[in-house]
């Protein structure tokens, strides 16, 4: 497999004295060019390519490079900071922190980057060499403009580009000598120039794409046993993942980092349920299911299976075009069929069946087997005449009978959903309103709006960012996406301007109720309540409704909150208080907070339980003041529920709080003597299990790796 | 605990779905009734194929009481009762001859329903949906003295949330007794269609296999398509992603299913090279890592990059919770197969469960866009953990063929980073392609004319599959004959004029076939240009000094491959050592 040219980037980043002054934005011009050249290398290790960035640091404390050891006294201030190589995180946190107290001369920085390029990789043959210069030309160059023809014909002739960033050299407010060399430099070279700000806001604003090299996949396309004409298919469009697949690594308990002297391992075994015993691989069989019957099928059944042939892409029939909608279509992405390069007679033949399918309106549908014995697979070949004027066929897997789901839909036609033309003419409206074609006022390039194929995806983005992120801030939590991310999918505002009448319009039009579905609790929390078995009587669990059922949720009073006549679990300590103002007696009104608190605990979501001890305390400080019996056998009975449920978290709470039983020590007229006066083993067993439920580890986490 | 998200609006289905099978044998109907027969045999035959972990049940009504009637319901016969798909079951429906059945008097439909409530009661497993499925022509009502008992078993079935579903099974069209009418209105609360005769075997088999869309939704979200303005909608999966028979490991020799285990564990890594070998030996090598162990990492920049599992599934979506929101609308034509197909859709269908009153305004969005000709531009999340993706939704009726009058595509749109670069083909000269060039083309093209459908092709792997293990599964010969579907009759080709077409656009192949020229954005590229990328003098003066090492491995390769030499060994796998050696040799 042939390879291509890497790129080659050097970076020239100016650290002088001349760029540390502030400007409008706050910012040094070194803190933005650095930030810059940050970006440019975190895109160019993002983009797992191969090319090769170098930085050379303009206005350095040190002098390090190639030309100032040939001349002695010239060069200074020039310090090869990174060699050209494929580039790291340590390039990016290698650049300083801050600018020098010296100046160096922009100029005889790009023939240092020159010379790099021409006598130190010398070997390394490159699509393109670039120099980025970055400086904001307040340090006047020596040198003298007699001699520039010369060192521009030698840049041509090495093929260097030269781009500058900085202040914008073309306009006049910082029109200089040095600008203008600037300028014959990018002009003479091919090169390009741009602001800081615009760079980073444009060109640098999201990752690139991977590049990867098509390959051809060579058959021929037969048509009947005697029409064979070599073609050769390319991947056009193919969902890939963004990173590679992720690997696992052993979390050293000390740094928190990989292991270095662990590592993990992953193997499957087979184990026969009858003794346990582990099955060596050559000793399994497989075995099909028919119905509830396994059927043994040993190597030998094997020639009763298909035999699907030799590598082949041969054509079934021709069909009308519209027989194939888009539901029929199945596989990863699509591929361009082209004749054989080369192959003047093919392309003849291909351009022609393209030109002759486009007239009559059909598709080829065609079998293909992708290597010999492969499974065979049907495919569309459609005429395409692609943006890029490719003619050629291109071609898209079907689906087979078997995959279709046989579902039944209710019916739509009836009566009572019948809408009116008015209705449909609402929507009409905003269909206009809402054109993404002229999504964009004529300021912008293009005024169509998420152009197809050309739109970035956020999450491919997101997920770049934040391993970048990590790398540079290990430890620290991710970031959320950025607002330029985010944008990525919002309604343009002047669409969102131009709907608002016909939304409105819309909403006069139809009745549209939300149905509000109640909030299922935490499935075990449920179950656990069925096996409580509604300690106090009166505590109502909501598993009495049909999960599918809607419910209307009605509005509460108002007035209600006002007048309180009962502990809700809102506030229940307020309104326990607030109940015992009005001379409420504690008997009286333990029970309802007592309800409360067990539906703050059972019917919990967050894992948060601060509201339900803070009213247990409140509840256990009021019997501490008359007679703890009470409390304490609800305590009893209510530490032996939560044990049946395992919810040793709150078991634990109610411990580390001190809300649990209030003993004689407290109160004489308690018969606890101590915590385990009454107790039984099977709690004391619960109690010393602290936090088991967090090595207990979710089912969830299992579900990420499905993507 | 953040799963809760997920719970929250999606009901999780428990159970599993059962389904029973009535077939009527009364009167007249018993034509009907063995095609209904033989349906109801293919459509077990499916689920024992698939392995199906369906509950069926099947029996016969309008038949005289015999020794295989259940709960003392005299006119119903039992098949066979709920239960997974055996082969046993299979057989014993198999082995039934209609007509030889001896008919009831009269015909009670309240006992048959009396029958499935009963079945449905006294099944011991967990089921998420109960379905009766009703095989009959329908021009008989029961006797008058059953109209209102059986009236009252509808309704206490529709309360129990049991579902009842009529195929009607006849050759011809014919009016349908208006009791059946009152009887539809009665299951469905509400005025529906009536059943349109079926007769063909497989068309009755996929109606008992429809399953009801609403259990099979990918996502159940509300469409967003303006400030407070959202519709309730489910998305759909129409197609199956793979479909393989089920299958077991076995032991080779005693046929016990095993079970397999995916083990992670830790190992020590040996730095020291086998250096202690004393006691250290004994210890087992590896143990079982934790969760909360484990880190995720991606090499980038010679380093590792490390997340935690927790950031890891935030990573998947930073963007909040499932969504379908409208962005725009564009003209359809720009939608084309041809160009942006990137991976299976979904459909789109309006449910009420959500918001109220969707199904009308799905329907006056769905007029506009196909009225207008557009398609609209939307942003789908279908799970809490899946990556937003751009679709356009595009207006059809009957994907598929299945009985649907309105709905959209879900069509997904490629993204920049989908798109791969071609080389480009640089054609020295425009071909030339005669008029009489594309009648010979389009003479070709219309004789092998056909007419797709969705189930032309079936998957001859797995139908051949099926076969062989039913071969062995049935001990009999009579399986059914094989077709493969993917091949076309060769009569088909015997007529095209292949001669003419040869004299036309042959030979092919007779150029020497050149290389793909390198493409700027890096296509593949000949090996052979590598040559010039070489300093000769560099290499000259490198070999003279003995420092061929300073190259690196690629320039070492590259040059390699510059010099026509023969039997040069696969240089990817060598080392830099043997590299230069080579250099060394062939450079003398």
């Amino acid at each position: 497999m042939a390879r291509s040219l890497s790129q080659g980037t050097m970076i020239v980043l100016d650290v002088g004295r001349n760029v540390n002054t502030k400007e409008e934005n706050e910012k040094s011009f070194f803190e933005r060019a650095k930030g810059c050249t940050g970006r440019i290398i975190e895109r160019k290790i993002l983009s797992d390519g191969k090319d090769l960035v170098g930085v050379i640091l303009l206005g350095s404390k040190t002098t390090n490079n190639n030309m100032a050891k040939q001349y002695d006294g010239a060069f200074k201030h020039i310090e090869v900071l990174s060699e050209m190589q494929t580039p790291t995180w340590k390039m990016i946190r290698n650049l300083p922190d801050k600018p020098s107290e010296t100046r160096g001369d922009w100029f005889d920085s790009l023939i240092v980057a020159a010379d790099y390029y021409k006598n130190i990789i010398s070997g390394v043959k490159f699509a393109s060499k670039k120099i980025i210069l970055m400086t904001n030309f307040k340090r006047k160059t020596s040198f003298d403009p007699d001699n520039l023809e010369e060192v521009l014909n030698g840049f041509k002739e090495e093929g260097y580009e030269v781009f500058v960033v900085g202040p914008d050299i073309y306009s006049k407010e910082n029109d200089s000598e040095d600008t203008a060399l600037a300028r014959q430099f990018v002009e003479a070279t091919d090169g390009a120039t741009s602001t800081l700000d615009s760079i980073m806001k444009h060109e640098l604003l999201f990752h690139r794409k991977k590049i990867v090299n098509a390959s051809p996949w060579n058959v021929d396309l037969s048509i009947g046993p005697n029409i064979k004409i070599p073609v050769s298919t390319f991947i056009k469009l193919r969902d890939e993942p963004v990173v590679k697949t992720w690997k696992k690594a052993v979390k050293d308990p000390v740094t928190s980092t990989a292991s270095t002297f662990e590592a993990v391992e992953k193997r499957k075994e087979y184990i026969n349920p009858e003794n346990q015993s582990t099955v060596k691989i050559q000793d399994k069989i497989q075995g099909y299911h028919y119905g509830q019957t396994i059927i043994p099928f040993t190597d030998l059944d094997k020639t009763m299976l298909y035999q699907p042939g030799e590598k082949c892409l041969s054509v079934y029939g021709f069909t009308h075009a519209d027989n194939i909608s888009w539901q029929n279509l199945t596989g990863d992405g699509l591929s361009y069929v082209f004749a054989r390069k080369g192959d003047k007679n093919a392309q003849k033949a291909i351009r022609c069946l393209v030109e002759c399918l486009h007239e009559l309106n059909l598709v080829g549908i065609v079998r293909k087997v992708h290597n010999n014995n492969n499974a065979p697979k049907m495919f569309a070949l459609m005429p395409v005449i692609d943006t890029n004027n490719y003619v050629c066929l291109s071609m898209i897997a079907l689906s087979y009978k078997e995959e279709i789901k046989q579902m039944s839909f209710p019916a739509t036609n009836l009566k009572k959903y019948s809408c009116t033309p008015e209705q449909v003419n609402a929507f009409k409206d905003l269909i206009n309103a809402m054109d993404l074609t002229q999504a964009y006022d004529d300021t912008y390039d293009d005024k169509e709006a998420f152009p197809i194929a050309e739109c970035i995806s956020p999450a491919a983005q997101y997920v770049l960012d934040c391993i970048a992120f990590r790398a540079l801030n290990p430890g620290k939590p991710l970031p959320k996406p950025r607002e330029e991310v985010m944008s990525l999918f919002q309604v343009p505002p002047l669409l969102e301007e131009n709907a608002r009448k016909p939304i409105e319009k819309i909403k006069s039009l139809f009745t549209l109720n939300k149905v509000e579905v109640k909030k299922r609790k935490n499935k075990n929390v449920v179950l656990d309540i069925d096996q409580i078995q509604a300690p106090l009587g009166d505590f109502q669990p909501d598993t009495t409704d049909i999960p599918n059922m809607p419910k209307v949720q009605l509005p509460i009073n108002e007035n209600e909150v006002d007048n309180i006549h009962k502990i809700s679990t809102i506030n229940p300590v307020e309104d326990f208080k607030v109940l015992q103002g009005k001379n409420k007696p504690l008997s009286e009104l333990a029970p309802g907070m007592i309800k409360a608190i067990e539906s703050l605990i059972y019917n919990n979501i967050d894992g948060n339980y601060t509201k339900a001890l803070d009213a247990m305390k409140h509840l256990r400080s009021e019997f501490l003041k008359s007679d703890p019996k009470d409390y304490n056998d609800w305590m009893r009975k209510f530490k032996s529920d939560l044990a049946k449920c395992d919810n040793n978290q709150v078991l634990c709470l109610i411990m580390e709080k001190q809300v649990s039983f209030i003993l004689k020590e407290e109160n004489s007229a308690s018969t606890y003597e101590d915590e385990l006066s009454h107790e039984d083993s099977q709690l004391y067993e619960n109690d010393t299990i602290p936090n088991s439920a967090e090595l207990t580890i979710s089912t969830d986490v299992q579900n990420m790796f499905d993507d | 605990m953040s799963s809760d998200e997920e719970n929250e609006d999606i009901p999780t289905w428990k159970g599993v779905p059962a389904t029973m099978i009535c077939i009527n044998t009364f009167g007249s109907t018993i034509g009907a009734a063995q095609v209904a027969h033989a349906a109801t045999c293919n459509m077990i035959r499916q689920y024992l194929r698939e392995a199906s972990s369906q509950l069926i049940g099947v029996c016969l009504y309008g038949t005289e009481g015999s020794n295989t009637s259940v709960f003392g319901i005299k006119s119903v016969e039992e098949v066979f009762p709920l239960s997974l798909p055996n082969l046993n079951n299979y057989k014993k429906l198999q082995s039934i001859n209609i007509s030889s059945l001896k008919q009831a008097k009269e015909l009670i439909l309240s006992d048959v329903l009396w029958y499935c409530n009963k079945a449905f009661a006294s099944c011991n497993k967990q089921l998420s949906t109960r379905k009766i499925i009703i095989l009959s022509r329908f021009d008989t009502p029961p006797s008058k003295s059953d109209e209102r008992p059986t009236f009252k078993r509808v309704d206490d079935l529709v309360t129990a949330y049991i579902q009842i579903k009529l195929i009607n099974v006849s050759e011809t069209e014919y009016e349908i007794n208006p009791f059946y009418k009152d009887f539809l209105k009665e299951v469905n609360r509400e005025e529906v269609n009536l059943p349109k005769p079926v007769w063909d075997q497989k068309e009755i088999k996929q109606l008992m296999c429809e399953e009801a869309h609403r259990h099979l939704a990918v996502a159940r979200i509300t469409f967003e398509i303006g400030e407070g303005l959202a519709l309730g909608v489910g998305i759909y999966s129409l197609l199956k992603s793979s479909i393989q028979q089920k299958k077991s490991d076995l032991h080779r020799d005693t046929n016990a299913i095993l079970i397999g285990v995916n083990k992670t564990m830790k190992v020590k890594i040996d730095n020291d090279d086998g250096m202690d070998v004393d006691e250290e030996e004994q210890e087992p090598k590896s143990v079982p890592l934790l969760k909360s162990e484990t880190l995720n990492y991606q090499t980038y920049g010679e380093e590792m990059v490390e997340f935690t599992d927790d950031e890891l599934k935030l990573l998947k979506n930073p963007f909040g919770p499932p969504m379908l929101k409208l962005l725009g609308f564009k003209p359809a034509s720009i939608i084309c197969k041809e160009k942006w197909f990137i991976k299976p859709g979904y459909f789109l269908f309006p449910i009420e469960n959500i918001i109220e009153g969707s199904t009308v305004a799905f329907k006056a969005f769905h007029k506009a866009c196909v009225e207008m000709n557009k398609v609209a531009i939307c942003v789908l999340c279908t799970r809490v953990n899946s990556r937003p993706c751009i679709v356009a939704l595009s207006p059809t009726t009957k994907p598929l063929g299945l009985n649907v009058e309105t709905g959209f595509d879900v069509i997904r749109l490629p993204f920049v980073e989908h798109v791969r670069n071609i080389p480009m083909y640089e054609d020295d000269e425009e071909v030339q392609i005669t008029t009489e060039n594309k009648s010979v083309m389009k003479d070709i093209l219309k004789t092998l004319c056909f007419d797709y459908k969705a189930d032309v092709f079936e998957n001859p792997k797995l139908q051949s599959q099926y076969r062989a293990i039913e071969a062995i599964a049935l001990e009999e010969d009579d399986v059914e004959p094989f077709v493969d579907t993917t091949k076309p009759s060769p009569d088909k080709f015997r007529i095209i004029k292949d001669d003419l077409f040869q004299q036309m656009f042959a030979p092919f192949g007779s150029v020497a076939v050149k290389k793909f020229s390198s493409s700027r954005e890096g296509g593949p590229e000949s090996k052979k240009a590598k040559v010039e990328d070489i300093d000769e003098n560099l290499l000259r003066k490198r070999l003279d000094t003995k420092k061929v090492a300073d190259y690196t491995v690629r320039q070492l390769q590259d040059i390699l491959r510059s010099k026509d030499i023969p039997s040069l060994p696969a240089l990817t796998g060598l080392k830099k050592k043997d590299l230069v050696e080579l250099v060394y040799t062939h450079w003398k």
